[in-house]
C-alpha cells in the first residue's frame, strides 16, 4: 500500500520529506500552488505523483487556482454551472492537456461538491465532468491510468439506498482505473469515534476493489491505519488538521475573521493518536519511561529538549508524524488476514499503553484513546462481513 | 445556589479578594487552558500558584480542565456549585487519583473542601514561569488564609 502526501499550506515540509524517501507520492493542490511553479518541479517530484484539480466549487478563485488553464473563469469570466453545458469539452481538454504536460502517474477527472447534493448531482457529474474527459482520452488514443475523483458525504456511508447509489456510479464508469476518495469529515472530534461510519467506510473501499478498482484515499489522518485493513491501494499523509480530514471551507474565499490556533500535537504510532504536547510536561513528570510511548526520528531529540518552542505552526512535529506514519503503513502485512490480525494486536497494545498512561494523567477526548474501543469494533464486524 | 456561572464568579471573586487578599488573576489566558482564578502567595523564597475552576454542574469537564491547570499550578481546584455537591463527591477518586482538589462554594460558607491536592510542583516550569512574570512586584507578598487551601 502506498502513501501520498496530501498538499497544502507549507507544502515544502511533504516535498523535503519525499525527498528523504518518505512517502509514495504527492498529491497537488493546485489553491496552493501556481501552476508554473508546478510545471517546474522536477519530473521526480511529479512522475510518481497526481494532481487534484479540485473544481470543487467550479468558479471560486481561492489561492492559485485561477493560474490553471482549466479554471473555469479563464474559459469565460463569471463561469457559472449553466455555461459546463457548452464548456464541458473544452474544460476536459484543458485538465487532460495540463497534466499530461507534468507526465503524473495518473490523470484526475474532477468533481464538484454540493452542501446538499441536488438529485441530479452524479448525472451532472458523469455529463459535465467523466463523459468529457473519457471521450477527449479516447478521441486521442491516450493510454493512461485515470482515477475519478468522489467525495463520499456520511449521508452517502450511512443510508444505504445513498451508498448504492454512488457506489453503483463510480462501479458504471469502467474506463475509470481508479477512484481518487475523499470522505468529508465533519465529525466535532480530531479522532472518528463513529462505529456505522467507520464499518461503512471499511465495506465502501471493499466493494471497490472487489470491482477491480484502484482505491486512492485523499485526507485521511490516523484512521487510515484502520482503514488499511479494507486493502486500499493508497492513503494520504498531511501536515495541518485540514489536510487531514477534508471539509469545504479550505476550498472558500472567506474572509479571514480571528481563528484560534490549535494546540501542537505530537503523533505517536504507539498510542495511535495525536497528543497535546502540553501533556508531555506531565508525563515528563509522572511517567519515567514516558519517552518510549514516542517513535525515535531524526526530529525528536529537538523536540524533546525542554527549550523547544512548541507550535502548530512548526515542521518537526509533522515531518515527524510523515515519518512515522510512513513506516508504520509500510509495516503492514500484505495479506488481508494478517494484516487485520496486525492492526487489531496494534490497536490492544495502544489501549494497554492509555491504561498505563490514564493512571496518572488525566488526558482529554482528543489526546486519549477513546477511539481506540470503536475502532476494534469496528474491526470485529469487519472480520464478519469477509466470512 | 447560583444560576450562571457568570455569577458564581463574580460572588468568588468576591470571597478571593475577601479571604486571600488581592493575589489573583482572573481568567489568566496563554496556559494549557484558562483557569477562572488563579491565586499567588509568596512565602519566604516560594511563590505558590493555586488555579480554581468553577463550573455548576460539569464536574469531569471540570476535572479535565483542573488537570491541565497542573502545569503551572502548585494546587488544583474544583470548585463545585452546592447543587452539584453530590455528584461530584460521588466520584472523590478520581480527584484524588488526579491530584485534583474539590470544593464547593456558596456566598454564605465560603469554601467547604472534600479533597485538599497534595502539594506539587507543577509539571511546566515554562508555564509558571509566565504566570510568575505577570506578579506585580508590589503583589508579592503571602496571600492570607493559605491553610484553608494548602496543607
Amino acid at each position: 500500500m502506498k502513501v501520498y502526501h496530501q498538499l497544502g499550506f507549507r507544502y515544502n515540509w511533504n516535498i523535503e520529506s519525499f525527498m528523504q524517501q518518505v512517502g509514495d507520492g504527492l498529491i497537488f493542490s493546485p489553491i496552493n500552488m501556481d501552476a508554473e511553479v508546478l510545471f517546474q518541479k522536477v519530473d521526480a517530484l511529479k512522475e510518481p505523483s497526481f494532481l487534484d484539480p479540485q473544481l470543487y466549487l467550479l468558479n471560486e478563485a481561492k489561492g492559485d487556482l485561477d493560474t490553471y488553464p482549466f479554471f473555469p473563469g479563464n474559459l469565460i469570466p463569471d463561469f457559472e454551472t449553466t455555461d459546463l453545458d457548452g464548456y464541458s469539452n473544452i474544460l476536459a481538454e484543458k485538465c487532460i492537456n495540463y497534466q499530461l504536460k507534468n507526465n503524473f502517474k495518473y490523470l484526475v477527472v474532477p468533481t464538484r461538491y454540493y452542501d446538499d447534493n441536488p438529485s441530479t448531482y452524479f448525472q451532472q457529474c458523469t455529463n459535465y465532468f467523466v463523459r468529457p474527459f473519457f471521450k477527449n482520452l479516447g478521441d486521442r488514443s491516450i493510454n493512461k491510468s485515470t482515477l475519478l475523483s468522489v467525495i463520499v458525504k456520511r449521508i452517502m456511508l450511512i443510508d444505504t439506498e445513498k451508498r448504492n447509489e454512488v457506489l453503483n456510479w463510480i462501479t458504471g464508469h469502467r474506463q475509470a482505473n481508479g477512484v481518487y476518495l475523499i470522505f468529508e469529515n465533519d465529525f466535532k472530534t480530531k479522532q472518528i469515534k463513529d462505529f456505522d461510519y467507520l464499518l461503512n467506510v471499511l465495506k465502501f473501499i471493499k466493494v471497490l476493489k472487489v470491482n477491480g478498482l484502484e482505491v486512492h484515499l485523499g485526507y485521511t489522518n490516523t484512521e487510515a491505519f484502520l482503514y488499511s485493513i479494507a486493502m486500499p491501494d493508497s492513503i494520504s499523509i498531511g501536515s495541518y488538521e485540514n489536510l487531514r480530514s477534508f471539509g469545504i471551507k479550505r476550498f472558500q474565499d472567506l474572509e479571514k475573521g480571528p481563528v484560534r490556533s490549535p494546540n501542537a500535537r505530537l503523533y505517536s504510532s504507539k498510542l495511535l493518536q495525536w497528543v497535546d504536547y502540553q501533556y508531555i510536561d506531565a508525563m515528563k513528570d509522572l511517567i519515567p519511561h514516558y519517552e518510549s510511548y514516542f517513535d525515535d526520528s531524526e526530529y525528536k531529540p529537538l523536540m524533546f529538549k525542554p527549550d523547544f518552542k512548541w507550535h502548530f505552526a512548526k515542521s518537526e512535529p509533522y515531518k515527524h508524524y510523515f515519518f512515522v506514519f510512513d513506516k508504520q503503513m509500510k509495516s503492514l502485512p500484505v495479506a488481508q488476514i494478517e494484516r487485520i490480525e496486525f492492526v487489531r494486536m496494534k490497536m490492544e497494545e495502544s489501549i494497554e499503553i492509555f491504561r498505563e498512561i490514564q493512571n496518572v494523567i488525566y488526558l482529554d477526548e482528543n489526546s486519549d484513546g477513546s477511539h481506540l474501543p470503536t475502532w476494534l469494533n469496528v474491526i470485529k464486524s469487519f472480520q464478519k462481513s469477509l466470512i | 445556589m447560583f444560576s450562571t456561572e457568570a455569577e458564581m464568579s463574580i460572588c468568588f471573586e468576591k470571597y478571593l479578594k475577601k479571604t486571600f487578599g488581592n493575589n489573583y488573576f482572573k481568567e489568566y489566558s496563554g496556559l494549557f487552558g484558562i483557569p477562572d482564578f488563579v491565586l499567588y502567595s509568596k512565602q519566604e523564597k516560594h511563590t505558590t500558584i493555586v488555579s480554581f475552576e468553577l463550573k455548576l454542574t460539569n464536574w469531569k469537564r471540570a476535572a479535565l480542565q483542573a488537570f491541565r491547570y497542573r502545569s503551572f499550578s502548585h494546587l488544583c481546584y474544583v470548585v463545585m456549585d452546592e447543587k452539584s455537591k453530590n455528584a461530584a463527591s460521588r466520584n472523590i477518586d478520581l480527584f484524588k487519583q488526579y491530584n485534583i482538589g474539590l470544593a464547593t462554594f456558596t456566598p454564605d460558607n465560603g469554601l467547604q473542601i472534600f479533597f485538599m491536592p497534595e502539594f506539587k510542583p507543577p509539571f511546566s516550569n515554562t508555564q509558571s514561569q509566565k504566570i510568575l512574570n505577570a506578579i506585580p512586584r508590589r503583589g508579592r507578598r503571602s496571600a492570607r488564609s493559605m491553610k484553608l487551601i494548602c496543607a
